[in-house]
């Protein structure tokens, strides 16, 4: 991305690209390739693309709900777990995509109980309703909400729910203060990020040989993207400056499974 | 989208290039590639 020049801009310089994709499937360093990147990510800019990323992306997100659904069980299963919603509560789930995750909330949140599900893409929470009446589900409430300015006030949540979106945020910090403030005295979030790409072949496979062949410029560790947050530390740190206490971070392994290669490059 | 402007040839590149990066993670119905998510919970 080009910067625009307004606006807080984040700057990164990066002229080379240190390493290669290996052939065995890990993302092994082979041999340097050069590139003459020079990079600047404008806050605006990136807010401004990702909108338009996910608005391309939510029929394919639809599309694809099953298969993502199941491969992201555990992380689903440990997210609910880690909550644990009760009867009557108000849950919020930021970035809900399809809603799966909140949906299961749902169902323990009961008739007096609302979940609100919520998604910074227009495109995204259309999808999120048609799964939701499919299920039955009568207590949620589907709204635009973007994750760094949260339009609810303050302690008006009894928990937080968000799958895999806070690193993709421009400014994750800003974020996690506003999921802070809108959670009530005592209230509880659970999240998931990703951990780093030679972990996560399913993601960063894609990336590394786009990169290998210079029509990408190599993220910079804490740029907005899928690894943005992949070191628990970072994370850790970002909850604990958001006011978060009694953090706990597990890792949690999942698969994903593509019956042929045109179903991954989709 | 990167890749929706980029030319039919090098498009062909990206695809053999991925062929050869999922050997590795073949299985006898598809490919099953595993990744790590960090979990957090906080209050």
């Amino acid at each position: 991305m080009a910067s625009s020049g307004g606006g807080p801009s984040l700057v990164r310089r990066r002229p080379r690209i240190e390493g290669k994709l290996g052939t065995r499937g890990r993302n092994e360093v082979r041999e340097p390739v050069r590139c003459g990147y020079d990079r600047r990510v404008d806050v605006g800019d990136y807010r401004r693309t990702s909108q338009e990323v996910w608005e391309a992306m939510a029929p394919g997100w639809e599309r694809w709900r099953a298969q993502l659904t199941e491969a992201l069980t555990p992380v689903r299963e440990w997210l609910i777990g880690a909550l644990g919603p009760q009867p009557g509560e108000t849950v919020l789930e930021l970035g809900a995509g399809t809603g799966e995750t909140g949906f299961e909330a749902a169902a323990l949140l009961g008739e007096d109980g609302r979940l609100i599900s919520s998604d910074f893409s227009p495109e995204m929470v259309e999808v999120a309703p048609r799964r939701g009446s499919e299920l039955g589900l009568s207590n949620v409430e589907y709204r635009v909400i973007d994750a760094e300015r949260v339009e609810l006030d303050s302690g008006s949540v009894d928990g937080v729910l968000c799958q895999s979106t806070y690193m993709l945020v421009a400014d994750p910090a800003a974020a996690l203060a506003e999921t802070r403030r809108v959670l009530r005295s005592g209230g509880r979030m659970a999240l998931s990020v990703w951990g780093p790409p030679e972990r996560n072949p399913w993601a960063s496979i894609g990336g590394m040989i786009l990169l290998e062949r210079g029509h990408m410029a190599p993220p910079e560790p804490e740029a907005p993207g899928v690894f943005s947050m992949a070191s628990a530390e970072r994370t850790r740190a970002l909850l604990e400056r958001a006011g978060f206490r009694s953090v706990r971070i597990e890792e949690v392994s999942v698969r994903f499974a593509f019956r042929a290669l045109d179903e991954y490059e989709q | 989208m990167v890749v929706r402007g980029l030319p039919e040839a090098e498009r062909e590149v990206l695809r053999a290039r991925l062929r050869e990066a999922f050997v590795p993670f073949a299985t006898d119905g598809g490919h099953e590639l595993p990744g790590v998510a960090l979990c957090a919970a906080a209050s």
